[in-house]
């Protein structure tokens, strides 16, 4: 067998047989360049946003617990109101409508007692003396908090125990009062029960 | 092909104008169509081209100014030729292992000559059939073939003469079929 021949014979075949509309090619290959191109690009943005959503949620997931369940659980249904057991010790624990539970979590005996675990950076105005009606806490730095009413009455006799005086009452605060401190004791005038509901100014 | 960003590609002088990768594309493709189709034949041949061609594509500002873009594309489709292969022998074997089938080989209009010619190339060693298809498929001098291959001329002819050895026993009448 003439190897070389026959090797000559088959290239030249070869380069007979390759017949290409080189440029109808072209044009498809650039469709499929930029088709290329067009899903690369996708891939990369989806690539970033998986990975901009895997970040977030592992930053959710790793935030301490108690910032996390700051809302106060549900309250619990053996504990009786206005009750004096459980009662720990610290600021503010002598009250007898609080009951210190220990890790920043209190029990407060409202109409519905309810447990509260103080959130992370709050604090609690207890070097004050408490009242009884409410409870609050204050962020440390700011003078931001909360504020819990419980039996709201009227600030003068002219009130009544009407809901729209109680909300009255808890959006205007008594001049001189400070924000980040306690508030003083509520002077709590109940009008007779046969008294019409009057506006408060 | 490991050593395609060095050896005898390197970069021309800047000043060089470089060509028009559409220009090079209509220029390229029928050779690399032709070399792609000696090396897997007729059912992958227009894949690894076009392959080839999307890295020239991709990288055509630097390959553009080298001393031989057409030698760099070449070598590329030798590299693919090669990856695609090596994929078609895993698919045979599967295939084998499945159902005792056998993949099946696109039929192309060559002649019964060489296409039986060009079976028993690709059934030879990987270099020497580079060599093969390059000195034979798209008529190149030896030298020609060593630069795309990066190797010397003499390396290129040893090549040739075994593969030629090689051949001429098992295209000998009577001889066994490669596939």
């Amino acid at each position: 067998v003439n190897v070389d021949h026959l090797a000559g014979r088959a290239g030249h075949d070869l380069r007979e047989s390759v017949r290409v509309d080189v440029d109808a090619e072209l044009a498809g290959f650039h469709r499929a360049a930029a088709r290329r191109r067009r899903t690369n690009a996708s891939l990369v943005v989806a690539t970033v946003l998986l990975a901009l959503l895997a970040v977030t949620g592992l930053a959710r997931w790793l935030e301490p617990s108690a910032e996390r369940s700051n809302a106060p659980v549900a309250p619990p249904t053996d504990v009786p109101s206005s009750s004096s057991a459980g009662f720990g010790t610290g600021v503010g624990c002598d009250n007898l409508r609080v009951a210190c539970r220990g890790s920043r979590t209190s029990t407060i005996y409202l109409d519905v007692p309810f447990m509260w675990t103080l959130p992370r950076g709050f604090g609690t105005p207890y070097s004050c003396e408490l009242s009884s009606p409410f409870v609050e806490t204050h962020l440390r730095s700011a003078g931001a908090g909360m504020t819990v009413l419980e039996h709201v009455g009227a600030a003068t006799g002219r009130s009544c125990r009407h809901p729209r005086c109680g909300r009255h009452r808890s959006a205007a605060r008594p001049r001189g009062s400070s924000t980040s401190g306690c508030l003083p004791a509520l002077p709590v005038v109940r009008p007779p029960a046969t008294a019409g509901c009057r506006a408060t100014r | 092909m490991s050593s395609h960003a060095g050896g005898p590609d390197v970069l021309a002088s800047p000043g060089d104008d470089a060509e028009p990768f559409d220009d090079f594309y209509r220029r390229e493709l029928p050779h690399l169509l032709v070399l792609a189709r000696a090396l897997v034949g007729a059912a992958y041949a227009e894949d690894v081209a076009l392959e080839a061609l999307l890295v020239a594509y991709r990288r055509w500002r630097s390959i553009a100014v080298m001393r031989s873009p057409a030698g760099y594309v070449r070598g590329v489709c030798l590299h693919k030729a090669v990856t695609v292969a090596r994929r078609r022998t895993r698919e045979g074997r599967l295939l084998h292992r499945l159902g005792g089938r056998r993949a099946t080989e696109a039929a192309d209009d060559l002649s019964e000559d060489s296409s039986r010619f060009w079976q028993h190339v690709r059934a030879l060693p990987r270099r020497q059939a580079q060599v093969v298809a390059l000195h034979y498929a798209l008529d190149l001098s030896v030298t020609e073939t060593a630069e795309i291959l990066e190797c010397a001329e003499g390396t290129v002819r040893a090549h040739l003469y075994r593969a030629r050895m090689t051949l001429a026993a098992t295209l000998r009448p009577g001889a066994e079929d490669p596939s």
